[in-house]
């Protein structure tokens, strides 16, 4: 079944024409990967998905529900969760108030306390700095709150925008590794990532993003034995 | 130190809590929308005039209060939807917003002066509980324990609702990062709203309590008021509802000393030399942020 369904998706910023016709799918249970340079639009994609950007046509189904002109805080309750470029955690709040807000949604307060468990097996770290001010924490731990603060309301769609920028190589590992095992927890992905080589390994299929464009679509293994590809993104 | 002196403290303090109080709203809309919103003074006239109003329709003084509370809160709310929201859509630069919340002041200054007169209205004190009570050789009426209770028991309250409820916990995620509050799912301008309601009630019950203090209502009253409390809450640092408070009880008291040595000419400048003293020397304030520009 088809969970998310992006067709021919423009998106403007001022004259500027930052996706063109973008259309891409994710199934159930899948990770699927937007792979692409710096400014090919990758994050205008999320955004546009998310219901942070206005687009200026084409369509876009989740659960085949018609989620085009929905606003973003009306796209979150139907079950998709973006971790956004740059994590935009809430710095002045501690990591608990962070993770909360993940499930601001929701009221039972026995499935909140059953979310942080959740959170906190797969993050130890945050467990120990729950208190802790999150704009204090080192940028692998911000990282770690983003994903987190995501998966708190359990969405069906979780979006991560570069999840790892700016990590240690051992971080980008441990964090490859929990999309993986979220993932194997039911969850569908919709990855945008520089690091090609790492997003393409783990998922199950992949987009290309050139100049707003995709250019290429295919299984992850198919994407990374391309020989293009690993010229282009792979530093071959 | 002398009972004179020790007398100028305690009414520093009461007149301080009570700046505090209006300062609140101007920090609870600073930290959400990054304005000054010039239209605080105007409101805290129109909660005077309004309580007023009320009463003289026989109406107990605090109901009276109550009902302008919700008035007034309606009033800040109108503010946002017809001349703020409009501009948050458009991305307007920071001074349009500015100069709108000045014209919506105006306009609620000559509304309350076509309907109440530019005059000067008797204000009866109604929380004038008759009893006065001695700290040593200090007498403090029972007004001044009243106005003390109730400016100090809303800004616990308010300090409640933003630390503790889930309400609060949207109003803080609003202020750190208004896009990813709405990845969470929640509704900014309805958060927003909120905030002004609650910048105009509380705006309300400070502008009765004063006039009840000194007996007298205006609808340009909230002019030098709504600069004072200004003053407070830069010192305070903008967004910092405790430093308002500490902020409120300096200017407070200062005032009070100046207004008993120098002559009450003098009373309302101090609040302003301590602006500028503040701009010049800490412009982020006492407990504001150093960096206050929104990301």
């Amino acid at each position: 079944m088809k969970l998310l369904s992006v067709q021919d998706v423009n998106v403007f910023y001022g004259s500027i024409h930052a996706i063109k016709d973008v259309s891409l799918d994710v199934e159930k249970g899948e990770i699927v990967t937007l792979i692409g340079a710096n400014g090919a639009g990758k994050s205008t994609t999320m955004g546009a998905i998310s219901g942070l950007l206005p687009k200026k046509s084409g369509k876009i189904l989740f659960k085949d529900i018609d989620i085009t002109a929905k606003p973003a805080e009306d796209i979150t309750p139907l079950g998709i969760a973006l971790s956004p470029e740059g994590r935009g955690i809430f710095p002045g709040l501690t990591v608990e108030d962070n993770l909360r807000l993940g499930a601001y949604l929701k009221k039972d307060k026995e499935y909140i306390k059953r979310q942080y468990e959740r959170v906190y097996t797969m993050f130890p770290r945050l467990k120990e700095r729950y208190k802790q001010v999150s704009g204090t924490l080192s940028g692998g731990e911000q990282q770690m709150l983003a994903v987190g603060r995501a998966i708190m309301s359990e969405p069906e769609l979780l979006m991560l925008d570069e999840p790892s920028m700016g990590l240690a190589p051992n971080l980008v590992d441990f964090i490859f590794e929990i999309i993986v095992d979220i993932n194997k927890q039911g969850t569908s992905i919709l990855l945008v990532e520089q690091n090609a080589n790492m997003a393409l390994k783990i998922a199950d299929r992949g987009y290309v993003l050139t100049t707003g464009s995709i250019v290429m679509e295919g299984s992850g293994k198919e994407l990374l034995e391309n020989p293009e590809i690993r010229k282009a993104y792979l530093g071959e | 130190m002398n009972s004179t002196f020790l007398l100028y403290i305690v009414d520093g303090v009461v007149l301080g809590l009570i700046y505090a109080l209006v300062a609140c709203g101007y920090s609870l809309i600073f930290s959400i929308l990054r304005i000054v919103n010039f239209a605080h003074g105007s409101i805290y006239a129109f909660g005077a005039l309004m309580t007023l109003f009320f009463i003289n329709q026989g109406i107990n003084p605090w109901l009276s209060v109550l009902i302008t509370l919700i008035l007034t809160g309606m009033l800040e709310m109108l503010m946002d939807k017809v001349c703020i929201e409009p501009l948050r859509k458009r991305n307007s630069p920071g001074v349009s917003t500015l100069i709108a919340t000045e014209g919506y002041s105006y306009v609620v200054m000559n509304m309350l002066i076509i309907l109440f007169g530019s005059g000067r209205n008797h204000f009866e004190t109604f929380y004038d509980l008759g009893f006065t009570i001695n700290i040593g050789s200090l007498p403090i009426s029972s007004t001044k324990l009243v106005l003390l209770a109730i400016s100090g028991g809303l800004m616990l309250l308010m300090t409640y609702i933003i630390n503790k409820t889930h309400v609060g916990l949207a109003i803080r995620a609003v202020q750190q990062n208004t896009t990813s509050a709405r990845l969470m799912g929640i509704k900014v301008n309805r958060i927003v709203l909120g905030t002004f309601f609650l910048a105009g009630a509380t705006a309300a019950v400070s502008g009765a309590l004063v006039a009840g203090y000194y007996q007298i209502c205006y609808p340009t009253m909230g002019m030098v008021m709504g600069n004072k409390t200004l003053a407070t809450a830069l010192l305070g640092g903008l967004g910092a509802m405790h430093g308002g408070l500490l902020g409120g009880i300096i200017i407070g008291v200062l005032e009070c000393i100046v207004a008993g040595t120098l002559g009450a000419t003098y009373r309302d400048a101090v609040s302003f030399v301590v602006l500028i003293v503040i701009l010049i020397f800490m412009p982020s304030g006492l407990f504001g942020k150093k960096d206050i520009t929104k990301v």
